[in-house]
């Protein structure tokens, strides 16, 4: 899976963002918030293929956690972004 | 005869050229006070010959006065295109392209609140990549500063600031329907235009910005500002709607928006239509 390119991060005074435009036929528009933990994940993974097991490993890595919590974060993160329709 | 007229507009210069476009920008009041003599940096050049070529459509829109009128916008690899149609026909009655650069070229067009909203649209245009765009709301200026009513069509915005006339001495109305804003040098800053609305308001002249105030309609008169996700939900849906599916105009949007929450406080405004909610208003905004 990869993040969307079209969608980008962005601060939104001193927040940080992604807007999710509306289209043509459906003109309903999101603005998602991103903690620090999960710009972090952004920044690591966009423009790149990845695999939840990618996220727990990265999480892993770079947070003191045990490898179930790291899963459970991992799959939740993408979940998220996947609900959003961020994910393609 | 190719006639030119400048307008000098939130300190920005176009020229519109193209044959009998003097005497249909007579016929539009509000433009008047824009005009200038000074050298222009974009230029709209109306009767040009358009051949109809399909585009990506981004949005479509009809007008309120003329629900018959369909105008349609989108884009040709780097071209932004607007178009219009009668309902059940084919036939373009008006095209527009502008491939970037200063200058959008027009078939000819001599109705004159199309010929408005065109402009406003050609404005947009040029003005949105620098951080200047069109903000729809009722602009009350008072003690130096102004203030933008921003809503829904039919929320009360010109009968909020119409209260705010008759019972805050010093206040006075900068523009009813599509005021400038910019971001110049660090500060927020409305300019009037000649585009107002039902309510001819057309003023040359430039504020600072003291606050937004979403209003809504409610059962009593209650303020609160908003957070920094309640402002951007309130000032987005008030910025060009026609430019908001072009990742392009909707990415500089974005930056502008940015700028402006940083620097200026959103309220939200649940009111009646009564001389308290503008008092509440006033005394929250002027901390007074």
């Amino acid at each position: 899976m990869k993040i969307n390119p079209k969608y980008k991060l962005r601060t939104l005074a001193g927040e940080n963002v992604v807007f999710l435009q509306g289209e043509v036929e459906v003109k309903t528009s999101k603005l998602i918030a991103l903690n620090e933990a999960s710009v972090f994940l952004w920044n690591s993974f966009k423009d790149k293929d990845f695999t939840v097991d990618d996220v727990t490993n990265l999480i892993l890595s770079e947070y003191e956690v045990d490898a179930e919590t790291a899963h459970k974060d991992a799959q939740e993160w993408v979940d998220s972004l996947k609900n959003c329709g961020i994910l393609e | 005869m190719i006639e030119n007229l400048s307008y000098c507009i939130a300190n920005h210069v176009f020229t519109i050229s193209g044959k009998g476009m003097a005497s249909e920008m007579e016929k539009l009041n509000g433009f008047g006070v824009f005009q200038t003599d000074k050298p222009a940096e974009w230029s709209v050049e109306f009767g040009c010959d358009l051949p109809n070529r399909d585009f990506k459509l981004l949005n479509s829109f009809s007008f309120e006065d003329l629900k018959d009128l369909n105008c349609y916008f989108g884009c040709l690899d780097d071209t932004y295109v607007c178009t219009m149609k009668w309902t059940g026909s084919q036939d373009e009655i008006f095209r527009m392209e502008y491939s970037g650069g200063n200058v959008i070229k027009a078939t000819t067009i001599i109705e004159s609140s199309r010929l408005r909203f065109i402009l406003w649209l050609v404005f947009n245009l040029f003005s949105v990549p620098l951080g200047i765009m069109a903000i729809h709301s009722s602009t009350i200026v008072c003690k130096g500063k102004a203030n933008l009513f921003l809503g829904e069509s039919g929320t009360g915005k010109s009968t909020h600031t119409r209260l705010w006339l008759n019972n805050i001495e010093g206040s006075r109305l900068l523009n009813d329907d599509s005021p400038i804003v910019a971001v110049e040098e660090g500060r927020v800053v409305v300019y009037g235009s000649p585009w107002s609305g039902k309510t001819p308001c057309y003023h040359n002249i430039c504020f600072p910005v003291n606050a937004f105030v979403r209003l809504r309609q409610e059962k009593c008169n209650v303020i609160e500002q908003l957070n920094v996700f309640q402002a951007f939900a309130a000032l987005q849906p008030s910025t060009p709607p026609v430019l908001a599916y072009s990742s392009f105009y909707c990415d500089k949007i974005m930056e502008t928006l940015d700028k402006i929450i940083s620097k200026v406080p959103v309220y939200q405004l649940g009111c009646l239509p009564d001389a308290d909610a503008a008092r509440l208003a006033y005394n929250t905004l002027y901390h007074s």
